[in-house]
């Protein structure tokens, strides 16, 4: 039997075949003798043929044959066979196969082999793809192996232990004793590996986390150390001194400084030189910088500190680097709730990122964008955002349609201006918009009652243009049903009316129902407005041949419809003008999102009693009842029409839900408390899922140049409330503005008087105040 | 909160589904894979893999390395996937990563992870990593690993990769293990590779013209 041809030979045969079916052909061929190789149990060219077959499994050949093969490489006493092996386990094996299981005892014989790179080569595929019973059968070898003074082997280890976590999380305990002096070394490869074995300990026990607190102050001199010292050739990328580590040990600190004072406070300084010192020309300074903010934003760092972060992020936002511009915007992304005001500040340069080309960019700006829209810039965002809407991508539209209606129902200045920017939505991204928006949109127009004429007027002149758009026929048809009589008496006030005739009316709307562009539902939606007409123009006689027409039509719905309106016509006549009246203002209710999470507070005042529950929704009995509360149990589930066609995948859903807490309210906002430079402010929801909850939110702002500690804000209310007073975001309003405090009440049926309590330090003394708030807005005790 | 077990409405109200792991994945018995990230923030994708357990929050999943042409020079998974399953990922990953322009940013978005790649003259460096890991130290890991192909192979280029696939597998693991780097040192990693090729060329006992040629 020759010997099977070497490893490169193959390569460079496979490489020489023309066509895919000549390349399968080699690879067959080669299989084969391979397969015969195997079976004869040959020793010597094991090793070459597995690698042979590992290559081909790359190609994209099946290679399962190899699998015991690579178990008695394994095996071998030769290293060869074993660094092949243990290649051919990783790319070949995984605990989906039961095979794998043959392999424990080879890995613990290597785990105690005297040559540490066959250690390490045990170590590596066991820290690789060790399954759960792997991992538990040689976590104490393991645990060995992290005590010994060997650095090479300690810190694979280190990593190897970080797998077993990872996939028996009970056996986090037992590495905890060899943890103990593990940072103390100088090794920079073991120092790593270690810091990344303490972030995931830490990571998913709460005990652990407790317990490694004491590390800080060792960490931060580690990280000083780094900082501080000379050029070390060893560790050195582009000027700065092993940047791996220095990023390792912030996200490390993170963790330890979230929600712990102290340990926050005794980061602080580092984080500070970090920040400073840190050269920003290249990507490595700049990995650094990004690393630390996201560490200053989410410990309890100083206020000073984070406004230095936000301001390295806005330095981001004007590097030239992409990658740069691109992280600062999902940093920001995440901090915008917080650190609303200081984020207020980059808007400009993130709404310019709204026009660059990169995809990921765009994306990011129009989240943030959205999450920036308040009161006072509503009209200068919304221009931009629209503007945006007509040039972006399709799979951006969707989800800046919603964006848009949103921000729309919440910071409207006007009626008019609500409804011009819908009709502009719906006329460059009629196609795009969300099958609840054409709901919620009737309910709006319905609602603002002085804007009919001129809403039933754009709309029409908009169907003039084009037809095609569903949800703007939709809404349309469903207008002129409803107005039509105003249509037709020209009577708008807000532009001038223009001169339409029944007929002309009645052709559009026909136009719809003979279309092809037509959907049945918009074909549904016309033939109902059609029929409303009857009671509001003359042409009745007109209007009973067409729906006497679609008596007979294919569609069933059509039919039905029609038939019904027949009958209407003939022998419900009399009940005809009561059915087709004018639509009554329609209750709001809340839009999708996100239900809140409840927490009773302690502090809460006398009367502080939670809120009625609703009544059950129906729900499909299952175990996990919690999580479909989470969810807010129906409402979160859309109701997706199978009648439209264009409309693509919703790749953005987070967006949506980013913007869930606004929910559809027209309550305006209201001041409560302006008084020493302590303003407080109301703003107002409708709970999900019991629109008689109001939910308000204060925000409570200091423009004093000394920030106010211990905040607390209490309410007494007569006993005919039921009020809950949920957890306030802090008890330090910033000064100057910088910031603000928010807190959630839930009210069942709040009145007109409600008495507020407030106690704060400024300055080192302390201040009380009582308040009482009475002008909350109609809207809010409907 | 979110358990480990547990069942969610699939949004296209389809039944009910099942869970994977505290990081809030899940995937819908009609396929559609509904992922369900922090905050209570809601996407959806369409996806008919199963996506493999996810065993933490902060990790490498995978590399991969592809020329131009779309041809697979290296494939590492740090997690347990299914091979039809991988064979997809990496199809569609290389579909869309080499549809980029060059001015673009190397970060995307896909599924629920962040992908990071980066082009060396015709080979394409792709990681997957997670919702919580930083990008631009991803990018100096990519770096750094090229760095010591290149200082192995001497001023490296793609067919040294292609020839030698088994030797850049073996700097691979000596430099990163489960997603993460073992050493930051660059000296230290090679001189490991070398220590270890030595070991191997002592394995291979010389060999004589007649044994090379099956004669004896």
């Amino acid at each position: 039997m020759p010997a099977p041809i070497r490893l490169r030979e193959l390569i460079r045969t496979i490489r020489t075949a023309r066509t895919q079916a000549e390349e399968r052909e080699m690879i067959q061929k080669e299989c084969a003798a391979i397969r015969s190789s195997f079976r004869e149990e040959d020793n010597t060219y094991r090793c070459r043929n597995v690698a042979k077959l590992l290559y081909m499994h790359m190609l994209g050949y099946p290679a399962h044959f190899g699998q015991l093969e690579c178990l008695k490489l394994i095996a071998s006493q030769k290293f060869t066979d074993k660094r092949i092996g243990y290649l051919g386990a990783m790319l070949l094996l995984d605990e989906r196969q039961d095979v794998h299981l043959l392999m424990t005892n080879c890995i613990k014989n290597d785990l105690n082999h005297s040559t540490q790179y066959v250690q390490g080569l045990a170590l590596c595929t066991l820290g690789c793809m060790g399954s759960s019973e792997m991992c538990r059968d040689l976590a104490g070898e393991v645990e060995k192996l992290l005590k010994t003074s060997n650095s090479y082997l300690r810190k694979k280890a280190a990593l190897c232990a970080v797998h077993v976590i990872r996939k028996v999380p009970e056996l986090m305990e037992m590495f905890l004793p060899a943890t103990k002096n593990l940072l103390s070394e100088k090794n920079h490869g073991v120092l790593h590996t270690s810091v990344v074995l303490l972030t995931e300990m830490c990571e998913r026990s709460p005990d652990m986390l407790a317990h490694f607190r004491k590390l800080v102050p060792q960490l931060v001199r580690i990280l000083k150390n780094l900082i501080m010292s000379g050029y070390s050739p060893e560790h050195d990328v582009s000027g700065i001194s092993d940047p791996f580590l220095q990023v390792r040990i912030l996200r490390l600190l993170r963790i330890l400084g979230k929600s712990d004072d102290d340990s926050s406070e005794a980061m602080n300084d580092i984080l500070a030189q970090v920040a400073t010192n840190t050269e920003t020309s290249k990507n490595v300074g700049n990995a650094i910088l990004y690393e630390t903010v996201l560490t200053i934003m989410d410990i309890k760092s100083e206020s000073g500190l984070r406004v230095l972060a936000i301001n390295i992020l806005g330095r981001f936002l004007l590097n030239n680097d992409k990658n740069i511009r691109y992280v600062a915007l999902t940093s920001l992304l995440k901090t915008v709730q917080t650190d609303h005001n200081a984020v207020q500040r980059h808007r400009s340069t993130i709404v310019d990122c709204l026009k660059d080309l990169d995809v990921s960019i765009k994306r990011r700006a129009m989240e943030l964008s959205f999450a920036l829209v308040n009161g006072n810039n509503i009209r200068g965002m919304m221009k931009e955002l629209l503007y945006f809407l007509d040039s972006c991508d399709p799979e951006f539209k969707a989800d800046c349609a919603s964006g848009v209606f949103l921000a729309a129902e919440k910071y409207a200045p006007s009626k008019r201006w609500h409804i011009d920017t819908i009709m502009r939505v719906l006329t460059t991204a009629g196609s795009y918009v969300r099958d609840d928006s054409v709901p919620n949109l009737i309910q709006l127009i319905t609602n603002s009652v002085e804007m009919h004429a001129y809403t039933v007027q754009r709309l029409y002149k908009a169907l003039l243009d084009d037809i095609s758009q569903q949800p703007l026929v939709q809404v349309a048809s469903w207008c002129i049903g409803e107005y039509g009589d105003l249509l037709v008496s020209g009577q708008c006030e807000e532009e001038e009316p223009i001169q339409v005739t029944e007929d002309e009316v009645l052709d559009v709307l026909e136009g719809l129902l003979v279309s092809n562009l037509s959907t049945p539902v918009t074909r549904g939606y016309a033939l109902t407005a059609i029929m409303k007409l009857s009671t509001r123009f003359s042409s009745v006689n007109r209007i009973k041949k067409v729906v006497s027409i679609y008596g007979s039509s294919i569609d069933v719905e059509l039919q039905q419809r029609a038939v019904e309106y027949n009958a209407l016509f003939k022998k419900y006549d009399h009940m005809r003008p009561a059915l087709l009246e004018r639509m009554p203002i329609m209750e709001k209710t809340a839009t999708n999102g996100p239900t809140e999470i409840v927490q009773t507070n302690g502090e809460t005042e006398p009367s502080a009693v939670e809120p009625k529950h609703p009544p059950p929704v129906t729900q499909p009995a299952n175990q996990a009842n919690d999580l479909l509360d989470l969810l807010g149990g129906n409402d979160v589930v859309p109701v997706i029409q199978t009648t439209m066609p264009t409309k693509p995948a919703s790749a953005g859903g987070e967006l949506l839900d980013l913007l869930g807490d606004l929910s559809l309210s027209g309550i305006p906002p209201m001041t409560a408390y302006n008084k020493n430079g302590l303003k407080i402010d109301f703003t107002f929801e409708r709970a999900n899922p019991n629109p008689n909850i109001a939910v308000i939110t204060i925000h409570a702002s200091n423009s004093t140049e000394a920030e106010m500690t211990d905040f607390v804000f209490q309410a007494a209310v007569p006993k005919t409330f039921q009020l809950q007073l949920l957890s306030p975001s802090s008890n330090v309003v910033p000064a100057l503005n910088q910031g603000t405090v928010t807190q959630v009440i839930r009210v069942l049926n709040p009145q007109k008087v409600s008495l507020s309590m407030l106690t704060y330090t400024h300055k080192g003394s302390p201040v009380q105040d009582l308040a009482e708030v009475n002008n909350f807005p109609p809207q809010s005790w409907q | 909160m979110l358990t480990r077990s547990g069942t969610a409405q699939c949004s296209r109200s389809c039944s009910v589904v099942q869970y994977l792991t505290q990081t809030w994945s899940v995937i819908s018995s009609c396929g559609v894979y509904v992922y369900i990230g922090p905050g209570n923030t809601q996407g959806e994708f369409l996806c008919n893999v199963a996506v493999s357990q996810k065993e933490s929050n902060e990790m490498m999943r995978f590399m991969l390395l592809f020329s131009r042409q779309g041809k697979l020079r290296l494939q590492k998974w740090y997690t347990a996937t299914a091979e039809r399953d991988k064979k997809k990922m990496v199809r569609e990953l290389m579909q869309i990563v080499l549809a980029r322009k060059p001015k673009m940013c190397s970060f995307l978005e896909w599924r629920d992870l962040k992908i990071v790649y980066k082009r060396y003259a015709s080979l394409y460096f792709c990681c997957a990593i997670e919702e919580q890991d930083n990008e631009l130290i991803t990018l100096e890991v990519i770096h750094r690993f090229v760095e010591l192909l290149d200082k192995y192979f001497g001023s490296v280029c793609e067919l040294d990769i292609i020839f030698n696939f088994e030797k850049a597998y073996f700097i691979l693991d000596e430099f990163l293990m489960g997603g993460e780097i073992q050493d930051t040192s660059k000296k230290s990693v090679l001189k490991a590779i070398e220590q270890a090729d030595l070991l191997q060329e002592e394995d291979e006992s010389p060999r004589s013209v007649l044994e090379e040629m099956g004669l004896a």
